[in-house]
C-alpha cells in the first residue's frame, strides 16, 4: 500500500521525480545492500584477469570483498573472503596465483573452490566436525558473459542472459573485439581504485543514462585531448540513440555512416590502420547493424562500461550513503598491435579515472549533488528526471528507444527497476 | 678532508653544488604550482617528457619491488607534453569544475638523492629521486594529503635543467582522493 504522500513519494512515477532521500538515507541504503546487492548479478571480474589454474582476483560484491579464483576444473569461482572461523580475511592480496588460501589467523587452509582442505590439530575436533560444512560461503550462481564474470547471491536469479534482457546483444558486441567477430579483449594489468565521496546510484545515471551532463565537459573538449589532431575529448561520434531495455538496464547507442571511413585514431597510424581493418570487415560480418555500436551502459544495478572511447568496466561499489569505491579497469582487443595497446592505454587513462581530465569532472558533481541530496531544507524538493523527447522503434537498437541527449527515460528506468526491488 | 671525502664518497666540491643546483631546481618546480603559475611550470618539462603514476598494488614480499603497474599497464597518470599541456589549458578554461574555484596546493620536496649523472646522446641527465608530500584544500572541508615519491630524469638543455622523465608512486593502493585533477 502506497502511504508516502506526493512531497516523500521516493520515486513518483506519475511526476518522474525522485526523492532525495534515496541518496542519503542510511535505512534506504541498508535495504539497497541486502534488496538490490544480495539478490542481482553483479559484475566481479573479466575472464583474463584470471587465465590460468589458481590465478585469483579480489572483487567486491557491495561492500563485501570476494575472492574470484580460476580453480582446476577451469571454472571461475566466487566466494566471500572470510574465514569461517573467526572472519579473518583470508586473502590478503589484490591478485595472484596459488594452490590454497590459508587463514592468517589460525590457519584454517581453502582450495581454490572455497572448499576447507585442512585445520590444523584435526584430532582435537570432534567426530561430528565436517569440512564439508566450513566452506567459505560461496555465492549462490556465477555467470561468464563476453569476457565479464558476474556473480549473485540469489539462488532463484534469472539466468545471466536472460537477466540482460534486450541488452545482450549490444553488451555483447561492446565487450568483444572491434571487428564484431568472436575475437577476444583483454584488461590492462592494474585497477583504479578510488574513495569518492557520493551515492553510488551517481555513477550507475551517469553510466547508463545520461548523456545531459555532456556540457560539464567542455573544459576537456576545449582541451582536445581526443585520440586525432583538433577533436574534442574523442573522434566524433554519431547520433546517440538511448534505450531502456527492462530491469533497470540503461543503454547508449551511436550510429554512424557505413559508407566512409571513421578516420580514428589519426594520432597513432598503426592503431588507426588497425581499426579501419576491423570497421571494414565489421560491416561485412553485420552489415546494416555495424553503423549502431554501443558506447555506454549501466547494467542494473551498477556494472558500468564504457565500450567505445575508452573502453572501459566500471565499477561504483557501494560504500555508505554518501561514499563509494569507483574501479575501473580498461580493455583492449587481444589481437591489436602492440603500439596500438600502447597508445589506447594512454588515451583511456587521460580520459578516465581520477586522473582523466573527463571524468575529474564527474567525480566533482556526483560529490557536490550527493551533498545537495541532503540539504534539509530541500528534502521536499525532489530531484527531476523530466526530461523526454519520445521514443519510437527501431530497426537496429531494442526497446523503446529515444533520440539524442535531452532524454531521461532510461534513468527513469532505472529508478523504477530500484523502486521495484525495494518494494517503494 | 681526505677522510670525509672517502666516506661519503661524493662530497666533492662538484656534488655540492650538483645537489644544490637540483634541489633548488625541484623547488622552484614546486613553488610555480603552489603559486598557481600553471603555465610557466610547464617550461619545467622537456618536449619528450614522460609523467607518469602508476598504481600501486597489494602483492606479495617476493613482487615488493614489483607492486607498481608497470608501463604495459594501467596507472593514474600517464602523460607526454601532449596531455600535460592539456591538463594545463583545462584549468586555465575557467571552467574545469574539478579545479574551478582552484584547490590550494602545498608541495613538500625532501630526501632529495642524487642517483647518477651520465651523458648520454640526449645530453646529461641527472637521475633523482625525492620524497613528496602535497596537500590539497578545496572549497570549505574538502581535501587530502597524499605522500608519495618521485623518480626524475633531469636533463641539462640550454635553457637551463629540465625534467625529460618523472615517475610518481603514490603511497596509497586504493586511492583516497576523489580526483587528480590538481597536479602532483
Amino acid at each position: 500500500m502506497d502511504t508516502q504522500t506526493p512531497a516523500t513519494r521516493l520515486v513518483d512515477r506519475n511526476r518522474d521525480v525522485v526523492s532525495r532521500r534515496i541518496f542519503h538515507d542510511p535505512e534506504i541504503y541498508e535495504r539497497e545492500l541486502e534488496l538490490i546487492f544480495r539478490q542481482s548479478w553483479l559484475l566481479v571480474g573479466h575472464e583474463s584477469q584470471i587465465p590460468h589454474v589458481g590465478d585469483f582476483f579480489l572483487s567486491r560484491m557491495g561492500e563485501d570483498q570476494v575472492i574470484l579464483s580460476r580453480s582446476k576444473d577451469g571454472r571461475a569461482n566466487v566466494f566471500l573472503n572470510t574465514c569461517r572461523h573467526k572472519g579473518m580475511r583470508i586473502c590478503r592480496y589484490d591478485e595472484g596465483n596459488t594452490k590454497l588460501f590459508h587463514c592468517p589467523y589460525h590457519s584454517w587452509t581453502y582450495d581454490l573452490n572455497g572448499d576447507l582442505r585442512a585445520v590444523p590439530e584435526r584430532d582435537s575436533y570432534p567426530e561430528s566436525f565436517n569440512r564439508k560444512d566450513w566452506g567459505l560461503i560461496k555465492v549462490a550462481k556465477v555467470a561468464s558473459f563476453r569476457g565479464t564474470i558476474w556473480a549473485t547471491w540469489n539462488s532463484d536469479a534469472p539466468a545471466f542472459e536472460d537477466y540482460l534482457g534486450d541488452a545482450k546483444e549490444g553488451l555483447w558486441y561492446g565487450l568483444g573485439a572491434w571487428d564484431g567477430g568472436d575475437g577476444e579483449v583483454e584488461v590492462y594489468g592494474g585497477v583504479q581504485k578510488w574513495n569518492i565521496p557520493c551515492n553510488w546510484k551517481f555513477v550507475s545515471e551517469n553510466s547508463g543514462g545520461d548523456p545531459l551532463h555532456n556540457i560539464s565537459h567542455r573544459s576537456t573538449d576545449l582541451s582536445k585531448i581526443g585520440p586525432r589532431e583538433g577533436v574534442g575529448r574523442r573522434d566524433p561520434f554519431g547520433e546517440l540513440f538511448l534505450t531502456a531495455t527492462g530491469n533497470g538496464h540503461g543503454l547508449i547507442f551511436e550510429r554512424v555512416p557505413l559508407d566512409k571511413p571513421r578516420e580514428h585514431y589519426q594520432l597513432s597510424r598503426i592503431t588507426s590502420e588497425y581499426f579501419e581493418d576491423c570497421w571494414r570487415r565489421r560491416i561485412d560480418r553485420l552489415g546494416e547493424k555495424a553503423g549502431s555500436p554501443l558506447v555506454l551502459a549501466n547494467i542494473f544495478p551498477n556494472a558500468g562500461f564504457h565500450t567505445q572511447q575508452p573502453r572501459a568496466l566500471i565499477m561504483a561499489h557501494p560504500a555508505g550513503p554518501r561514499a563509494c569505491q569507483a574501479w575501473r579497469m580498461f580493455f583492449v582487443d587481444k589481437d591489436a598491435p602492440r603500439e596500438a595497446k600502447d597508445f589506447l592505454r594512454s588515451y583511456y587513462i587521460s580520459y578516465s579515472g581520477p586522473g582523466g581530465m573527463t571524468e575529474q569532472d564527474d567525480m566533482e558533481n556526483w560529490n557536490y549533488a550527493s551533498e545537495g541530496a541532503r540539504v534539509r531544507g530541500a528534502q521536499d524538493s525532489p530531484f527531476s528526471l523530466v526530461a523526454n523527447t519520445g521514443s519510437y522503434a527501431d530497426p537496429f537498437i531494442p526497446g523503446k528507444v529515444s533520440k539524442w541527449w535531452m532524454t531521461e527515460r532510461n534513468n527513469v528506468a532505472f529508478y523504477h527497476a530500484w523502486a521495484d526491488r525495494l518494494g517503494y | 678532508m681526505d677522510t670525509v671525502t672517502k666516506q661519503t664518497k661524493t662530497a666533492t666540491v662538484e656534488s655540492l653544488l650538483l645537489a644544490r643546483e637540483v634541489e633548488e631546481f625541484l623547488y622552484r618546480e614546486a613553488d610555480t604550482i603552489d603559486s598557481r603559475h600553471f603555465e610557466e611550470w610547464l617550461a619545467f618539462f622537456t618536449d619528450d617528457i614522460r609523467y607518469w603514476v602508476p598504481i600501486r598494488r597489494n602483492l606479495t614480499f617476493n613482487q615488493r619491488f614489483e607492486d607498481a603497474t608497470n608501463e604495459r599497464q594501467t596507472a593514474w597518470i600517464d602523460d607526454n607534453r601532449m596531455t600535460l599541456a592539456a591538463r594545463v589549458y583545462q584549468v586555465m578554461t575557467k571552467i574545469h569544475w574539478a579545479e574551478e574555484p582552484l584547490s590550494r596546493v602545498s608541495h613538500f620536496v625532501t630526501n632529495i638523492l642524487i642517483d647518477r649523472v651520465e651523458d648520454n646522446e640526449r645530453g646529461i641527465e641527472i637521475s633523482v629521486r625525492s620524497k613528496l608530500l602535497v596537500r590539497r584544500s578545496r572549497l570549505e572541508d574538502a581535501g587530502e594529503i597524499l605522500v608519495g615519491s618521485r623518480e626524475d630524469r633531469i636533463r641539462r638543455t640550454p635553457e637551463g635543467l629540465k625534467i625529460c622523465a618523472r615517475k610518481i608512486l603514490i603511497d596509497q593502493a586504493t586511492l583516497s582522493a576523489k580526483n587528480l585533477s590538481f597536479f602532483l
